[in-house]
């Protein structure tokens, strides 16, 4: 699994190195889901059971799965959801108002010797 | 008193709520978002009066005993960033009031300031990482809807670029958090301090020092540290003259600020880690410096400038003694209130001669003395020419230098504070003493109203103040930093009740 | 309480200045010159404890931590200077008010003057040395706001900018020093300094210091910004740029000789400074013809004496510089005035253009002659005493540098000859036709500090007992005797020999000014050099900050993983390989599912596809959650992914599809997430090796019932243990709506009001 972890970072960062908006913000849904994986995995998957406190028992198995990880990876996924739905407002944004979408040429506010006003 | 600890991000929210609710009656709306400001400064002066006498003000929210639930936790360092983030939100808040049109007002803006200043507050206060990220978010996303309030192309443009590179950094930050949780198994700061010592003590620290490692990276994109700095120069020149200010004052101090936990609390000792920093803190200065000075827009310069202070601070953190940290503090301390300043001072100058871009400005010190002059106290201070604070801040950190006989460090800051004085005086000379390029530049009598100048006023004031008492607020900064370099109070003050 | 006053008078004079000079109009500048004639009278009180040994003395805590304390000591030495400052001031401030009249920055320059004048009596009564340097930078900045006084001229923003940079370059140099010899020596008070020669870092204080030292006092080879700063108003340069702040490097030198003078370097560092730049002012004088500009370089002259004096460091030159100062800023400051008031009656300074003003303006040429027999060297003026003990100084410690300073002499005489003969004497111009004599305010201050230079140097008693004497003995150092005549001697032969000299070149001075080769521009090479960091700056600039973002996070993402990387091998931080094993099959279908939609992600030539592998992956990970035991997480996973397909097809309607970038650019991407990807799945196996203990979660399942009421643990931990961040998610979440809604709704509002702008391919930014 780690591997595929791997790859998921791999080619998250290759889509965010590409030049159009759209990838990158592909590249970003992908490395959210990339850290969410890493979360998991690296918590050690160690439980055979859903850490649901069965009808009866008063406290977890010991052999339910580590329900912290969990907790901080819904967290995670909405608050992701929340920043994709923003950048993808932006990049739309961007294409409407600048008319492209293409990064490279998004270099006007770096240029030296030149305000923006 | 302790109840008073969340404080912080709850009068925030709440001001923010019912701005959001005014958004339509903007003048009920900005009265509101002042007296909120008011009332956030209020009780971070108290927050600070209390620390100062208990040490630490400890606060479990929904009263689960740490480690399990989550811990705000504050100390002489969070009380005074607190405070600051107050008083560098009232301005703002002032500011926009008083300087610029109805129309030019997003009615966004008042609500996002305020859930700004939750975020950064929050993440002054929190003792849990987790929850540090759910702040830095709440700060991240607040900071990207103003950047694009105006929804001007440029802003837009750079918009683009902060955007992706702070998701890139909260990414990081998430990572980090996965990896450590697996090593350490929990992540209330406290807690994992004391599994840090454990493993220092065991030498069995590097899996720990990788984790933190990443942390740094997250927190350095954060701060504007090289080379992570791309997003800032980008950026920040863009929106509107009160949110660069917010932002100038602001955001990468939290970046530093969490570097300053991260290296006391949970890579304590760790050479390396405090090697690489030293590195980067250097070059950060040098780059943001040369960066600056080539520059011809007041707010690129004073942006390019953010970098190289950070450079300082950072190289502060990194020298670690406690005369280093303490002068880190102080110069956290200085540098927010004047950096804010002069980016407001700057809005004026620009608003006023007609343009941001130095060769189309000038004629302003015959224009309008008084506002030469509100220009000149953050400009020294920033150049660290005494007795403003800046100076006092800068000698901090050459002293700490040169008791450690870093003597490249002391070099490069010396070197940069002649860099950040000739882009303050290329400022001073263009904008203030050359002739205006049109010849009928005139300034209208509502641009000059003395009125405009309050918040200036009094954040020029607190800069006076920080150089006339440096000494007491100097002491200040040493509580502060021997309270950061004995991770056992903190500790013993989260988890008294488990250890 | 006097001591303080002499600090607090001149700045609260100068807080009050524009008002009041609006105020009281022409009575102004008489207050302010009162104002420093208190001072003078408060500073004279003082000196009879400082004499006897007991100087007063002012401390108060300011920041003690880093060394800096508001401590005052009115030595001898200090009083001596102060009253060179408060005296000349005085003359100053009386002489401003007639030149300026009614120019209506009378106000502010003569506050920026006050000012000045109090940093300077602060670097002059300092015992703290950090507080000297606080002082000291007061003075660079108030001098920078003088020189600009004309702003609206290119070249006064030229002059006051360099001057600035260079006084705050070396300012800064010596900040380094005094925190060296501060930490060092233990003691940050002067006074309680010793001897400090020994120390290990002493050396490099010692450098720092210098530079300081030079900077201010326009050694070589920083000498040039001081003809620049002649751009200020006259009364300006008389006081800042002649009388007083060049003397500060000296005066520190001074100061810094009891700590550092046994220091093996320190006499050939001073000795060689000084006389590079005699050589200097020897070569600049005879093809100058601007007044000021002359009497700039004699200045630069005179001080490079006095360093040299200072480098010698035996008692006799140590007297001789003391005496030297005095002289100096009793000759130079009024022909200084004398150049204003001749600039002031026919608005020129070219003696090209000047000549016959002798009977126009008598009063004036006479002062001038008699502070130009002083700066000649004629007995019995002030100024032979000075040159007398300076060359029987030099002449102890090496030929050469009498020779040098006999030459400097020359040239000395070839300035005072220039600056007085020429207008008072030569051909009768056009320009003086209309001339006229100065205002009693400017006669008064000329007439008075020249006439000084007269008193003194026929009372050598009085000067040796009361100031010179004091002065030399709180430097610790045995002062020498001191007496106009000293029969026929060596230095007295020199002394004649250079007026002769002087007169004879000043007799061919077209010649000899021909004969001069063009020095290089010091402006301009100090302008090249620094243009050149400047531009450097800009090329790293243009290079980090390209623009590009693809550069930037490729830039971030190495280096994280640099740093990571190196830091797992320095750390050797072990991976346990048996985790790897144990991987139940099901993981690496599931496992190999995600990857393979993850590249084909990566790898789609148009969206659609890519959209859709994005949807495989998130459905892969959503079952990977299912086989983790984690159903809450496959829930959401399941519903965001398909808003996220959605939102992202009903978004990208509007984007164009992708153009494929050129293979050659690839590889370098390929290679960067290669990089990454293998640093992630190191980090994981890393983070799967050993733990440091167990995690706390275990206290969360065995508290989710009892305390939180509710079986499934993760909704608990959300809803309640950690509440608080749930908290923080959902106005995450509502900042994004605002957000949105933001950026969305203006977009409507443009395309309501003016729709052009939305046009589909201008590059230009638009408002």
């Amino acid at each position: 699994m780690s591997i595929a972890i791997g790859i998921c970072y791999a080619s998250a960062v290759y889509l965010l190195l590409q030049r159009r908006l759209l990838q990158v913000l592909l590249g970003i849904a992908l490395l959210g889901h990339a850290t969410n994986l890493l979360i998991l995995v690296a918590s050690g998957l160690r439980g055979t059971e859903v850490p649901i406190i069965a009808e009866g028992a008063a406290t977890l198995s010991a052999h339910a799965a580590d329900p912290l990880p969990q907790a901080f990876i819904l967290t995670a996924i909405v608050i992701g959801f929340a920043l994709l739905g923003f950048a993808l407002a932006l990049a739309y944004r961007c294409m409407r108002v600048l008319g492209h979408d293409d990064i490279d040429e998004l270099n006007n506010t770096d240029r030296l010797d030149e305000v923006g006003h | 008193m302790n109840g008073l600890v969340a404080a912080p991000m709850l009068v925030p929210l709440v001001t923010a709520a019912v701005c959001t609710l005014l958004r339509r009656m903007a003048v009920l709306q900005r009265g509101f978002s002042l007296v909120g400001s008011a009332v956030e400064i209020g009780v971070a002066l108290l927050l600070l009066v209390e620390v100062n006498s208990s040490d630490y003000l400890v606060s479990n929210m929904g009263n689960w005993q740490a480690p399990f639930g989550i811990t705000l936790v504050i100390d002489r360092l969070a009380a005074v960033m607190v405070l600051l983030t107050a008083l560098t939100g009232a301005a703002s808040a002032w500011y926009s009031w008083i300087s610029l049109p109805k129309s030019a007002l997003s009615p966004a803006f008042h609500p996002l300031l305020h859930f700004l200043l939750m975020g950064v507050s929050g993440a002054f206060i929190t003792g849990d990482l987790f929850n540090l990220y759910v702040c830095f978010e709440i700060m991240l996303l607040s900071s990207f809807v103003m950047l694009v309030l105006e929804g001007k192309a440029e802003q837009t443009e750079g918009a683009v670029k902060y955007v992706v590179l702070n998701l890139m950094s909260s990414t990081i930050f998430l990572t980090a958090l996965g990896l450590l949780y697996a090593k350490a198994g929990t992540l209330n700061m406290a807690d994992i301090s004391i599994l840090a010592q454990e493993a220092v003590a065991e030498h069995r620290a590097g899996p720990l020092r990788l984790g933190g490692l990443l942390f740094m990276v997250a927190f350095a994109i954060k701060a504007g540290m090289f080379p992570f700095f791309f997003w800032l120069p980008a950026s920040y020149h863009t929106p509107s003259v009160p949110v660069s200010a917010l932002f100038a004052g602001l955001l990468t101090k939290v970046g530093v600020f969490a570097l300053i936990r991260l290296h006391t609390l949970i890579m304590p000792n760790d050479v390396l880690g405090h090697e690489i920093l030293l590195v980067l803190g250097v070059a950060t200065m040098i780059t943001g410096v040369l960066g600056a000075a080539g520059q011809m827009g007041i707010r690129r310069i004073l942006s390019f400038h953010i970098i190289s202070q950070v450079g300082y601070m950072v190289v502060g953190i990194a020298i670690g003694t406690p005369l280093a940290l303490a002068a880190c503090v102080f110069y956290l301390c200085h540098h927010i209130v004047v950096k804010s300043n002069l980016f407001l001072v700057g809005g004026i100058a620009a608003d006023c001669a007609g343009s941001e871009d130095l060769r189309k400005t000038g004629g302003m010190w015959l224009a309008w003395p008084l506002l030469g002059l509100l220009y000149l106290v953050p400009a020294l201070s920033l150049s660290g020419i005494p007795p403003f604070s800046g100076f006092f801040a800068k000698l901090g950190i050459v002293s700490a230098g040169v008791e450690r006989e870093l003597w490249w460090v002391v070099a490069a800051a010396l070197a940069t504070g002649a860099f950040t004085l000739y882009s303050m005086f290329k400022i001073w000379i263009e904008a203030f003493w050359k002739d205006h390029p049109s010849s009928g530049f005139r300034l209208a009598p509502e641009q000059r109203s003395f009125v405009r100048l309050w918040p200036m006023l009094a954040l020029a004031a607190i800069t006076i103040a920080i150089g006339l008492m440096s000494g007491p607020l100097f002491h200040f900064c040493e509580e502060a930093a021997l309270q950061l370099l004995n991770p056992n109070g903190y500790i013993h003050a989260v988890l008294g009740g488990r250890l | 309480m006097l001591l303080e006053l002499t600090l607090a008078i001149p700045v609260l004079l100068a807080v009050v200045a524009p008002l009041a000079w609006r105020r009281l109009g022409a009575w102004w500048p008489r207050v302010a010159s009162l104002g420093a004639l208190t001072v003078f009278v408060f500073l004279l009180l003082m000196l009879p404890d400082a004499i006897l040994g007991h100087p007063q003395t002012v401390t108060r805590e300011w920041m003690p931590q880093l060394g800096v304390t508001f401590a005052l000591r009115a030595d001898s030495f200090g009083i001596f200077m102060a009253l060179i400052i408060s005296g000349i001031g005085w003359g100053i401030m009386s002489y401003a008010g007639g030149y300026l009249g009614k120019d209506e920055r009378t106000g502010s320059i003569t506050g920026w003057l006050l000012l000045f004048m109090a940093a300077m009596i602060g670097v002059s009564v300092a015992d703290n040395i950090l507080m000297l340097f606080v002082s000291w930078e007061m003075t660079s900045f108030t001098s920078f706001m003088l020189i600009g006084t004309n702003h609206r001229d290119e070249e006064s923003r030229v002059g006051a900018k360099q001057a600035l940079l260079v006084t705050a370059i070396g300012g800064l140099a010596l900040l380094g020093g005094l925190v060296i010899l501060g930490r060092q020596a233990g003691t940050w008070n002067l006074s309680e300094m010793p001897a400090m020669h020994d120390h290990p870092f002493a050396l490099g204080a010692f450098v720092l210091i210098c530079l300081g030292a030079f900077t201010k006092s326009a050694q070589f080879p920083f000498s040039f910004w001081l003809p620049g700063a002649m751009r200020a108003p006259t009364p300006v340069s008389a006081y800042l740029h002649s009388a007083t702040m060049v003397k500060a490097g000296v005066f520190l030198l001074a100061r810094m000789h009891h700590v550092l003078g046994e220091l093996p370097a320190w006499t050939p560092t001073l000795v060689i400074t000084a006389a590079a730049t005699m050589i200097l002012v020897i070569l600049a004088v005879p093809r100058a013809t601007d007044l000021k500009a002359l009497l700039a370089y004699s200045t630069i002259g005179a001080l490079a004496i006095m360093v040299g004096l200072i480098g010698i460091g035996t008692d006799k030159s140590m007297t001789a510089m003391v005496v030297f100062l005095l002289a100096h800023a009793c000759y130079k400051g009024p022909l200084f005035l004398v150049a204003g008031s001749i600039d002031h009656a026919v608005h020129s300074r070219d003696i090209r253009r000047l000549g016959g003003l002798a009977q126009k303006m008598p009063v004036t040429i006479v002062t001038g002659v008699i502070a130009g027999l002083s700066m000649v060297g004629i007995p019995p003026m002030l100024g032979f005493i000075a040159k007398e003990y300076a060359l029987g100084a030099g002449m102890n410690y090496a030929p050469w540098v009498a020779g040098l300073i006999t030459v400097l002499a020359m040239a000395f005489v070839l300035v005072a000859a220039n600056v007085i003969l020429i207008p008072a004497f030569g051909k009768k111009r056009e320009l003086a036709s209309h001339a006229h004599e100065a205002p009693w305010s400017m006669r008064v201050p000329m007439v008075v500090i020249s006439s000084l230079g007269l008193i003194l140097g026929v009372s050598p008693g009085l000067l040796e007992r009361y100031i010179v004497g004091p002065a030399v003995t709180s430097l610790e150092v045995t002062p020498v005797h001191l007496s106009l005549w000293h029969g026929w001697n060596l230095p007295l032969l020199l002394s004649t020999a250079a007026v002769f000299w002087g007169g004879l070149a000043f007799w061919k001075r077209t010649a000899l000014g021909a004969f001069c080769p063009a020095l290089p521009s010091g402006p301009r090479i100090f302008d090249a050099i620094w243009n050149g960091t400047v531009g450097f700056g800009r090329n790293v600039t243009r290079i980090l900050q390209n623009g590009s973002l693809t550069m930037y996070l490729g830039t971030i993402v190495v280096v994280a993983c640099v740093l990571l990387l190196s830091v797992w091998i320095i750390e050797a931080a072990p991976i346990d390989v048996d985790v790897v094993r144990k991987v139940p099959i099901i993981d690496v279908i599931i496992a190999a599912v995600i990857a393979v939609s993850a590249v084909v992600t990566a790898l789609a030539r148009r969206r659609l596809p890519a959209i859709a592998a994005l949807g495989a992956m998130g459905m892969g990970v959503t079952l990977f959650f299912l086989a983790s035991q984690a159903p809450d997480l496959a829930l959401t996973q399941f519903l965001v992914e398909i808003l996220s397909v959605v939102i992202l097809v009903i978004g990208f309607r509007h984007l164009p599809d992708f153009r494929i970038t050129k293979k050659r650019y690839q590889i370098g991407r390929v290679a960067i997430a290669v990089l990454v990807g293998f640093t992630m799945s190191v980090m994981t196996l890393v983070a799967l090796s050993t733990d440091y203990a167990a995690p706390i979660s275990a206290w969360h399942g065995d508290n989710a019932l009892t305390k939180g009421h509710g079986h499934n643990v993760v909704n608990v931990i959300l809803v309640d243990f950690r509440g608080f961040d749930t908290f923080g998610e959902i106005i995450v979440l509502g900042i994004a709506a605002l957000g949105v809604g933001v950026l969305v709704g203006s977009l409507q509002k443009l395309r309501k009001h003016n729709p052009e702008m939305l046009s589909g391919n201008t590059k230009e930014p638009v408002q």
